[in-house]
């Protein structure tokens, strides 16, 4: 069915560690696969692998870190899980080699992602920290999910990687349009252009050569990362007060767009929850551990949003 | 006209230097934004981009906090000025406001943005009208979702020329039961109807400038009785044979805004403050009852945001 066709990539990422990333995409990936979706979960935490305890399964004796080797390929170190539909790749455990490929093996680990046979998605469960390998998975996917919560630190980690990540594909970008020596120039002279954000960037580019400033203005409006706030006080969500949780989510959002130039959307409000602190312990996901809980309802609600997506940009393409 | 206008700390820029394109979006702002709304999102994107709310927390470097402080003061002193929002709604495309109050000049214009075009566009931005079968948006799962390919041929693009027409030219289609008499307009309809066939209506609300009015037959058309949910915006937006894009190019609301409301989708609605004045625009285009509208969806995200 899925032969021929590549599967869709979504990567959930946050700069900041303990904000809840292996939760959302282990989840998402449980949520997705009961959603009939065949989905192969990848822990590309790259030596701090962890997503087998919340799904409930023994590390896996092949990992990540022998396709990035050679001494397997993706699909042979894809072991079945307890859940229909639902595959799983180990992150390396504790290779140290493995957790910084160099360029041609993480090249190689790139393409396999979207074209292992019988995967209509991947998820993929990054690390913190904006590392070119973070990022560069962070931006291959089709959909980029950052997780923040309501903390400052959580913020500033967060608004430093969507930063990272927008320089990081400009770097890919610039290459392919050969406008280094623009980039250079406007990296050089920053403050006598004004140049300050990513959207000041783009607007030095296009000043020094508007077509291919429009160009590249449109290859990085593809970038459109997308937010959850998680640990969000359940009471407050909806209000209008710019203190209050879910506020700060749409103020990322909004921020964003306006004063950086990334056009960033909320993808969801996940509220805090004792329950993911049980389904964790329990070494569960959700959907086992805590079905009614409302954290888990609010995933469900993710899943149906990236299933539309899915199923759109399936019939598009 | 007066101006409230801070003394900014630096040169304000002539256009806008960030993602925004607009003065409207420097604010997160609807172009229907009163001054009201303005107010509060000038005050509220000054404390984001200086970090004192938490979701701008280092969102800029300090030079780009000062750059994006002059945006925003040069987005207050353009809109927050009658005149030179008037000036700048004209070069956006957007039509004069027409019913600026005469006595006090520190009233903001009602609104500066209409969703009819201004003379030289093309008729394309102008709503395909002919959807007169439509009728109040119960949700009906036999109502047709558009109605464009049956467009009577007598239908036109310019409402501005459209000489007005009695309830009685509605057409029928047999698709939808109800269609073959005016359905009873609410008491709070009727007197939009009117003041919007009437210019010189004292009603608070904006009035359309005459050359642009849209037949007011049509507004008495949709009642909106029942519950005013995503869906019905939908159907009502069908109904006109409007696309996402061209009802954000109509009331210069990001589609993505448009998007979220009609999949009530509340984590990507816009914020409270700005969500009616969005839902007016959206009335204006669509060409229903603003107030029924705007009030009834309010009331709606309530209830399903708990």
């Amino acid at each position: 069915m899925s032969e021929g066709r590549a599967a869709r990539i979504i990567a959930v990422g946050g700069g900041k560690g303990g904000v809840g990333k292996t939760l959302v995409s282990t989840n998402l990936a449980v949520a997705l696969a009961a959603r009939g979706q065949r989905v192969l979960l990848i822990d590309a935490d790259l030596g701090g692998a962890n997503a087998h305890t919340i799904l409930g399964i023994a590390p896996p004796l092949a990992t990540l870190s022998d396709v990035v080797e050679r001494k397997a390929s993706l699909d042979e170190v894809a072991v079945a899980t307890p859940f229909a539909n639902l595959r799983f790749v180990s992150g390396a455990l504790d290779d140290i080699s493995a957790a910084n490929p160099n360029h041609s093996a993480k090249m190689r680990l790139l393409r396999q992602l979207g074209r292992v046979d019988g995967v209509d998605v991947v998820v993929l469960d990054l690390g913190a920290g904006t590392s070119f390998n973070t990022l560069d998975f962070f931006l291959i996917a089709h959909t980029s999910i950052l997780v923040v919560l309501p903390e400052p630190t959580s913020v500033e980690n967060a608004y430093r990687f969507l930063k990272a990540a927008f320089f990081r594909r400009l770097a890919v970008v610039e290459k392919a349009y050969g406008i280094g020596d623009i980039l250079e120039i406007a990296r050089s002279q920053r403050n006598e252009l004004g140049v300050h954000t990513p959207a000041d960037l783009l607007a030095a580019i296009e000043k020094k050569n508007p077509d291919v400033g429009r160009q590249v203005r449109a290859q990085m409006a593809r970038f459109e990362p997308r937010l959850i706030l998680n640990q969000a006080l359940p009471g407050e969500l909806g209000s209008d007060h710019p203190d209050d949780d879910g506020m700060v989510a749409r103020d990322m959002a909004s921020a964003c767009r306006r004063f950086l130039g990334i056009p960033a959307r909320v993808l969801g409000v996940l509220p805090e929850d004792d329950a993911v602190r049980r389904a964790v312990r329990a070494r569960k996901p959700l959907a086992v551990a805590a079905p009614d809980a409302p954290v888990k309802r609010a995933l469900d609600v993710v899943a149906d949003r990236l299933l539309a997506e899915l199923t759109t940009a399936g019939v598009a393409a | 006209m007066t101006s409230s206008t801070p003394s900014p700390a630096l040169p304000l820029p002539d256009q806008p230097r960030g993602g925004a394109t607009t003065w409207y979006e420097v604010l997160d702002v609807g172009p229907g934004a009163s001054v009201v709304e303005l107010r509060a999102a000038y005050e509220r994107s000054l404390a984001l981009v200086e970090g004192r709310t938490l979701g701008g927390y280092f969102l800029l470097d300090p030079l780009a906090v000062d750059s994006a402080r002059a945006d925003i003061e040069a987005a207050w002193a353009v809109l927050s000025d009658v005149e030179r929002r008037t000036v700048y709604d004209h070069a956006l495309g957007l039509p004069p406001p027409t019913m600026l109050p005469a006595a006090s000049p520190t009233t903001p214009p009602p609104s500066a943005a209409f969703p009819t075009p201004p003379p030289q566009t093309t008729p394309v931005r102008v709503p395909r009208s002919p959807s007169l079968k439509f009728l109040a948006p119960v949700l009906d799962d036999s109502t047709p979702p558009t109605a464009t390919t049956t467009t009577p041929p007598t239908a036109t693009t310019t409402p501005a020329t459209t000489t007005p027409s009695t309830p009685t030219t509605v057409q029928t289609t047999p698709t939808v039961p109800t269609t073959t008499t005016v359905p009873p307009t609410t008491a709070t309809a009727t007197p939009t109807a009117t003041a919007t066939t009437t210019p010189t209506a004292t009603s608070k609300s904006t009035t359309l400038p005459t050359t642009a009015s849209p037949p007011p037959f049509e507004v008495a058309l949709f009642a909106l009785d029942g519950e005013v949910n995503g869906q019905v915006l939908k159907r009502l937006r069908e109904a006109r044979g409007l696309s996402l894009d061209e009802l954000a190019e109509l009331t210069k609301i990001r589609r993505p805004y448009l998007q979220a409301i009609e999949e009530q989708d509340l984590e990507n609605l816009p914020a409270r403050v700005y969500l009616r004045g969005f839902l007016t625009q959206i009335a204006r285009a669509l060409r229903v009852d603003k107030t029924r509208l705007a009030e009834g969806y309010v009331a709606f995200v309530a209830r399903f945001g708990g």
